[in-house]
């Protein structure tokens, strides 16, 4: 996670790490967009830096193809041979593994028709 | 069946004892006259794990609002027999990186550890429990009998994975057929042998079978369900090629609410991540 000086902050800029003072008690929580007033506030409570969120996941959005998704219930099926069918925890850890799984694959052989690549050149 | 756990650690050699570094820090710690800096200053005689316990005192594990740059401070911090637990996970890894394994390679091996480790913290900081590190060490733990196995008994143990894949067995189970005990309990022994605390030997020995643990109920169901889950997703291997079945009534024990469970999980996630980065990655490059 890249820590970001708090001059370089700009709002909408999301944090991986909520904010403490220094007795612990939570300043600004993680996970949510900043606002420009946070941002003030920020350098008012002595804080110089923040851990920022990686940019590159709002930038990728991710569509995976049935197919692959399918073979990824397949592959992850053995794994889960011996769990309780019906449970909570056992249905979302299923889900993530699919995900996790055809996520991967879909980015170790790219998608048939690229979006424009421009950038490459 | 070949010997008894005790028997395989007799011939582990230096292994049969724990890193050197734990014993240091149980003398000073012991000392009433010990001070965070005396601690600070025998973890900074190995700078390699100073480097990865600065790391993750720095990353999400703890999210302190300054950064931490030295080890008096983070003992001051994050206090002094978790720091003890940190030290020891921390050193256990680089004890046992190269350990020949066929059927796993150690990097994977220990990642799968320290999923399991992150999970059982991040489940014991949500019952509010006062030494969560003490449950990431138990959960880094877990598996290191199958490393004696590993070590002692390579052929039996490659074995044990075959029947496991082959059969569609718990691997624990297919150990329990060939050696007569498993992993879990070799791991217990070496614990014993190691002098830990009473806790991580049972919360080894019992892993699969939580509700049995006499003690440690609470602990062995926390780290029982984090290896579940680590296994699933397969975040790192623990060589088991089924992930072992997740007992229903351990889990109700941790009283984790269903709707809790998607941000558990992505939280565990994230800070797998922080862990393998700060302490995995560094010793491989090392």
């Amino acid at each position: 996670m890249p820590l970001r000086s708090v001059d370089a902050l700009e709002p909408g800029i999301v944090l991986a790490a909520p904010v403490h003072d220094d007795h612990g008690r939570l300043l600004i929580p993680e996970g949510r967009p900043l606002t420009a007033r946070q941002i003030q506030r920020l350098s008012g409570w002595g804080i110089h830096e923040v851990d920022v969120a990686e940019e590159e996941e709002e930038e990728e959005e991710l569509v995976l193809d049935p197919q692959l998704l399918a073979r990824a219930e397949e592959v992850v099926a053995t794994r889960f041979a011996l769990q309780p069918a019906d449970h909570r925890l056992v249905r979302e850890t299923r889900a993530l593994a699919v995900l996790q799984w055809a996520t991967k694959e879909s980015r170790l052989r790219p998608s048939p028709s690229p979006p424009s690549r421009g950038a490459d050149r | 069946m070949k010997g008894s756990p005790q028997s395989l650690i007799d011939g582990l050699g230096s292994l049969a004892s724990p890193p050197a570094i734990h014993q240091e820090l149980m003398r000073v710690i012991a000392r009433p006259t010990s001070s965070a800096s005396d601690i600070a200053d025998v973890i900074g005689r190995d700078p390699a794990l100073s480097a990865s316990l600065l790391r993750l005192v720095n990353s999400s594990f703890f999210a302190f609002s300054r950064r931490i740059d030295d080890l008096g401070t983070a003992v001051m911090a994050v206090g002094v027999s978790q720091i003890r637990d940190l030290a020891l996970a921390t050193s256990v890894i680089s004890l046992f990186k190269d350990v020949p394994a066929d059927e796993v390679s150690m990097e994977d091996f220990w990642k799968h550890s320290l999923a399991t480790a992150v999970g059982s913290r991040v489940l014991a900081s949500m019952r509010q429990e006062f030494n969560v590190e003490s449950l990431f060490l138990a959960g880094l733990l877990h598996d290191l009998g199958r490393l004696v196995l590993f070590l002692r008994a390579g052929r039996m143990m490659n074995r044990s994975i075959r029947e496991a894949r082959d059969r569609g067995l718990p691997l624990h189970q297919a150990e329990a057929e060939i050696f007569g005990f498993h992993h879990g309990d070799m791991g217990q022994a070496l614990m014993e042998r190691w002098n830990l605390e009473e806790l991580f030997g049972e919360v080894a020995a019992y892993h699969h079978a939580p509700l049995q643990s006499e003690r440690f109920p609470l602990e062995t169901a926390t780290v029982h369900a984090a290896d579940v889950i680590a296994n699933l997703l397969r975040w790192g291997h623990s060589g088991a090629p089924v992930a072992p079945p997740l007992s229903p009534r351990a889990w109700k024990l941790l009283g984790v609410k269903d709707d809790q469970i998607p941000a558990l999980l992505s939280v565990i996630g994230r800070q797998w991540q922080d862990a393998v980065e700060g302490i995995i990655l560094p010793s491989k490059a090392a």
